[in-house]
């Protein structure tokens, strides 16, 4: 059995003590900043990038990294429920049902069902993982350059049909990421491109600078602009454990949340912003009393969670088979890959066995550990949430210039962040998403060098990409994701959905 | 202005922000198209070659025209008042903006002339003044503990191989 093979080298790498360690610090901080609203495992992500350049094993490092992203699910319902804030956008349908059950005296319960589908759905999810990421790599390993070209095209397209607002706003900034991503030499010609003779930037934009700039400083700048009132009334927690009852009508939609999540997961292009929103539609549609959703169903908990959770574990899929990330935190994690020497793409599976199988391994081991830091430990966190703002922006904004101008010494990396703040401050409030953007930048390098690549090879004939079956498939997925976000039918569903979230 | 859209959620504050108009779409559709424009003209410049060897400016200069087609129609669209309705460039936290941006590039150009204590003391400092209600007590208290935080994370800690002093 590969499979049983596979699975006890991960979590006999996973085990060692210090990877345990590392995953508990990266859930641990994960946690903390899904707590705190105004933080996010972007930003955290981006800055801790450059520390783990001093690692001495790759494998710890990304366990880490990989900790914080879906530690930082679990924090966020916990503000969600307790104060209907949500501390991370995918579990703002979180707070529409938790917050009402935290109302009723119901916040404990809240908390463990959450905690409960998030620890199934995680579990599960981390088997999905383990299961579709050999076959899709031996996939991976038969596309050429025209395949290649469209599936970033079809991952591009998902992230605009996900992005809120407008869709030629995403697809303009998807577009500005590209033409970002270009700045720097030539890799075919040589020629520098956009660098003003400026030798550092020959190197091309920062990609820490860039993501800490448009997530980090821009969000800091609204929250200057409409301070958060975060003294709202705080639930108290009583009882933590579910009864039979409970448990047996949380049952199904966690299980429905798990295969729902665990499939959108995959979607290259932000599956996992929808899956909650999905969840959330399909238990109310599904449930004999769909009044009670919004006035604190627990089956409006239950799902979204796992769903979110579930998504969260398998969008490390792509990444891992396909070198595509799935949203702005795998773009984040392929940089990961690339300081530490690690190629990623449909290889790394067979090459670096070990530290595939130790990351799948160690995020079932970092599901438990969540589940022992959050629910016990409870009252810790929601004491963080009393750090004032005013000391935690200027600290932001001191680990950003740090954390950037350490990757590799260079000033002009720290001014970017500057400039990428203030941009993204600008378009943020003109109503542009960031995420489309920094998808743009990492996949744009990639879209140009397979569509020369292909060109060459079809002699200059553009129809290659939809003669080939593979590619013309995946095109037309994009296409039809494109044609599903611009149809007035579709829009107005993304319009209530997302106002729902208020 | 009235605009016959229903309202989406304007994304930068509440649904019923008065401050909410199309004007954002202007902006940023501006903005955009500008940018766009830029990086076409500069692309024409390293040369286009043809479809089957792509020159170096080929693709930035097709992705950049389609940022400015994309830009001007979603500028269009503000002008006409028939956009999204959005925050834009009202009540910009200039004190925030300003102090931000300072912090962030003081810290670049001081570093390696005052050294990592006294650039990060600096920093914070200058990013603690973003906060309109603060005082310089607190302020100056919030600066020295991020300091010390900051020595003790990154040179202790990480051992960080940075030049500590002017």
């Amino acid at each position: 059995m590969d499979l049983v093979n596979n699975l006890s080298l991960g979590l006999e790498t996973a085990l060692q003590w210090q990877n345990v360690l590392f995953c508990l610090v990266g859930v641990a901080l994960g946690t903390a900043v899904g707590v705190l609203p105004g933080i996010g495992p972007t930003a955290t992500i981006a800055l801790l990038l450059p520390v783990t350049f001093n690692f001495d094993s790759p494998t710890s490092a990304l366990i880490m990294l990989a900790g914080i992203y879906y530690g930082a699910q679990y924090g966020g319902s916990t503000t969600a429920i307790l104060i209907n804030l949500p501390g991370e956008s995918s579990s703002a349908v979180t707070a529409i049902d938790g917050n009402q059950m935290a109302k009723k005296g119901q916040a404990g319960l809240a908390l463990a069902t959450a905690a409960i589908g998030s620890f199934v759905a995680g579990t599960v999810a981390t088997l999905v993982l383990a299961v579709a990421a050999p076959p899709l790599a031996k996939v991976a390993l038969t596309f050429g350059a025209a395949e290649y070209f469209s599936l970033v095209v079809l991952g591009l397209m998902i992230s605009v049909t996900l992005a809120r607002g407008s869709v030629p706003k995403a697809l303009a900034m998807v577009s500005l990421g590209i033409l970002l991503g270009t700045v720097g030499q030539d890799l075919n010609t040589g020629t520098p491109r956009f660098t003003f003779d400026v030798r550092e930037l020959f190197e091309g934009v920062n990609f820490v600078a860039l993501a800490v700039g448009i997530f980090g400083i821009t969000e800091i700048l609204r929250n200057l602009r409409d301070p958060q009132t975060r003294d709202a009334k705080l639930h108290e927690v009583h009882s933590l454990w579910p009864r039979g009852k409970e448990l047996r009508a949380m049952s199904g939609p966690i299980a429905r949340g798990t295969g729902l999540g665990s499939l959108m997961g995959i979607l290259p292009g932000g599956g996992h912003i929808l899956a909650p929103f999905a969840s959330y539609a399909a238990e109310k549609k599904l449930s004999r009393h769909p009044e009670q959703f919004g006035h604190g169903a627990l089956a409006g908990v239950a799902g979204p969670e796992s769903a979110n959770n579930a998504a969260a574990q398998t969008s490390f899929i792509p990444l891992l088979t396909l070198a595509i990330p799935a949203n702005p935190v795998m773009a984040l994690m392929i940089g990961a890959f690339i300081i530490q020497g690690i190629t990623p793409g449909p290889n790394v599976i067979n090459e670096q066995p070990a530290l595939v199988w130790g990351l799948i391994a160690s995020m079932w081991i970092g599901n438990v550990l969540l589940v022992a830091l959050n629910l016990p430990l409870i009252g810790l966190w929601v004491r963080m949430l009393k750090v004032p703002y005013w000391v935690m922006f200027p600290t932001i904004v001191v680990l950003a210039s740090i954390g950037t101008y350490s990757v590799s010494n260079n000033p002009w990396h720290v001014f970017m962040i500057a400039a990428f703040g203030l941009l993204g401050f600008v378009l943020v409030q003109c109503g542009c998403e960031p995420a489309p953007l920094l998808l743009g930048f990492v996949l744009g390098p990639l879209l140009e060098e397979n569509l020369r690549r292909a060109m060459l090879i079809s002699q200059g004939d553009p129809s290659t990409f939809v003669t080939r079956p593979i590619s013309a498939g995946l095109l037309a997925v994009g296409a039809l994701a494109l044609l599903v976000a611009v149809l007035p039918a579709m829009r107005k569903k993304r319009e209530k959905v997302f106002v729902e979230e208020d | 202005m009235s605009a016959p859209v229903p309202a989406p959620p304007p994304v930068g504050g509440p649904p019923d922000d008065p401050e909410t108009s199309t004007r954002g779409d202007l902006v940023a559709g501006s903005l955009l198209a500008v940018l766009g424009a830029a990086f076409a003209v500069g692309a024409h410049g390293y040369g286009l070659g043809d479809f089957r060897t792509m020159g170096a400016g080929m693709f930035p200069f097709l992705v950049g025209l389609v940022l400015v087609a994309l830009g001007v129609s979603i500028a269009l669209k503000g002008a006409r008042g028939t956009g999204e309705l959005t925050v834009g460039l009202t009540r910009i936290p200039w004190r925030g903006v300003v102090c931000i941006a300072g912090a962030v590039l003081l810290f670049g150009t001081a570093l390696e002339h005052l050294g990592f204590v006294l650039t990060v003391a600096l920093t914070a400092l200058v990013a603690c003044l973003a906060s309109p209600t603060i005082s310089i007590i607190r302020a100056a208290l919030c600066s020295l503990g991020i300091t010390v935080a900051c020595y003790a994370v990154f040179v202790l800690g990480l051992q960080l191989r940075l030049p500590l002093w002017p």
